[in-house]
């Protein structure tokens, strides 16, 4: 196989794979995760969002044992005080109940995280929750990943089209006239 | 049998998608305007943004290149990119100097009877340019040169009455 060929084709492979993590880096992200917090004082379970540009967080849980929960949506500086003591300052959002809904904006492309640890008087039970959520803006790393990988694809097929020209110069490769060229002087017949 | 007279290598077109290049063959009956490369700017606008703009300049470097002097007259005349002007319907042919260079026209009719007319542009391939200038001639001085090859070429392939008639004002 040419040589052109295989770089037109591993570009035209670059830019499809591309243009799929662009549009997968705009599509919302679903999931829902269960978690499960041990009994006992101090114990946490926490979900982590990073790297979505312009995002919105929403979704709902609901405590699938007994009992309340106190649920938050936390940045990480609000995260590493929590983490310390489950005593944030200050919270993006904070229920305590055995269901709720949330619904935050991301502001910046950080770190989010959803924490979850026992409701006042449940400490002593092992406690189940499922959260619903759904992450919509743009994932940078797809979305990034993807224009990078396309354009690297755009470089590789132009390169294999110009290899590809000048492969096809050489097989058709004829003598070339650069100036004005007569090629008969004959005198011309009369009218 | 149709007779080759000569050849112009590079003339440049203007078409509503951009410009086309075009050699042309002058023989006895008949001046050809081969296709050679044109302009793909519609197909990378098309596809829009600056991938669009990399394929289309990709695409514009590919061309088509013929031996004139053995290529068969016919063959060129029946390709449809192609323009075929026959000496014996020419009613008007001019070469000019005007600011940006030397443009001829051709005014003629064609096959149908429709009046016609196709102007272009002397453009001196690059090769000539990088030679003459080598040789210490003005590029001004190269185009005037490759004007009056050309004017040459049309007064030894048309018809007496149409060249003596022509408006040659290099």
């Amino acid at each position: 196989m040419k040589k052109s060929k295989i770089m037109t084709a591993v570009g035209g492979i670059l830019i499809a794979l591309g243009l799929i993590g662009v549009v997968w880096g705009i599509q919302p992200a679903k999931g829902t995760e269960t978690l499960t917090i041990p009994s006992g004082d101090g114990y946490f379970g926490y979900l982590k969002i990073s790297g979505w540009l312009n995002g919105h967080l929403s979704g709902d849980f609901s405590v699938t044992s007994d009992g309340i929960v106190n649920f938050y949506i936390l940045d990480p500086s609000q995260y590493d005080e929590y983490s310390y003591d489950l005593q944030p300052s200050d919270n993006m959002k904070s229920i305590s109940a055995s269901t709720g809904e949330f619904s935050v904006d991301l502001p910046s492309s950080g770190s989010y995280y959803m924490a979850i640890d026992h409701g006042s008087g449940y400490e002593s039970m092992t406690q189940t929750v499922e959260i619903n959520f759904e992450v919509t803006g743009f994932d940078m790393i797809f979305l990034f990943g993807g224009i990078v990988l396309a354009a690297i694809g755009a470089v590789v097929s132009l390169l294999g089209l110009r290899v590809r020209a000048k492969e096809t110069v050489d097989v058709t490769a004829k003598p070339t006239i650069s100036d004005v060229t007569v090629f008969d002087e004959k005198p011309k017949p009369p009218n | 049998m149709e007779r080759k007279v000569g050849l112009i290598p590079k003339v440049m077109i203007s078409g509503p998608l951009g410009l086309k290049e075009y050699g042309v063959l002058v023989t006895d009956r008949r001046t050809i305007f081969v296709l050679e490369k044109k302009s793909s700017a519609a197909i990378g606008g098309a596809i829009g943004g600056a991938i669009g703009a990399i394929i289309a300049d990709a695409i514009t470097s590919s061309e088509r290149t013929y031996d004139y002097e053995n290529e068969n007259p016919d063959r060129l005349g029946s390709d449809e990119r192609n323009v075929v002007v026959p000496h014996d319907q020419i009613s008007r042919i001019r070469l000019k100097k005007g600011l940006s260079g030397c443009s001829l026209l051709m005014e003629y009719s064609d096959s149908s009877g429709k009046a016609r007319k196709v102007k272009a542009m002397l453009m001196p391939p690059p090769e000539l340019i990088q030679r003459r200038k080598s040789e210490g001639v003005k590029g001004k001085a190269v185009v005037a040169d490759y004007a009056k090859s050309a004017q040459r070429v049309f007064e030894l392939a048309l018809p007496a009455s149409v060249a003596q008639n022509g408006e040659w004002r290099i």
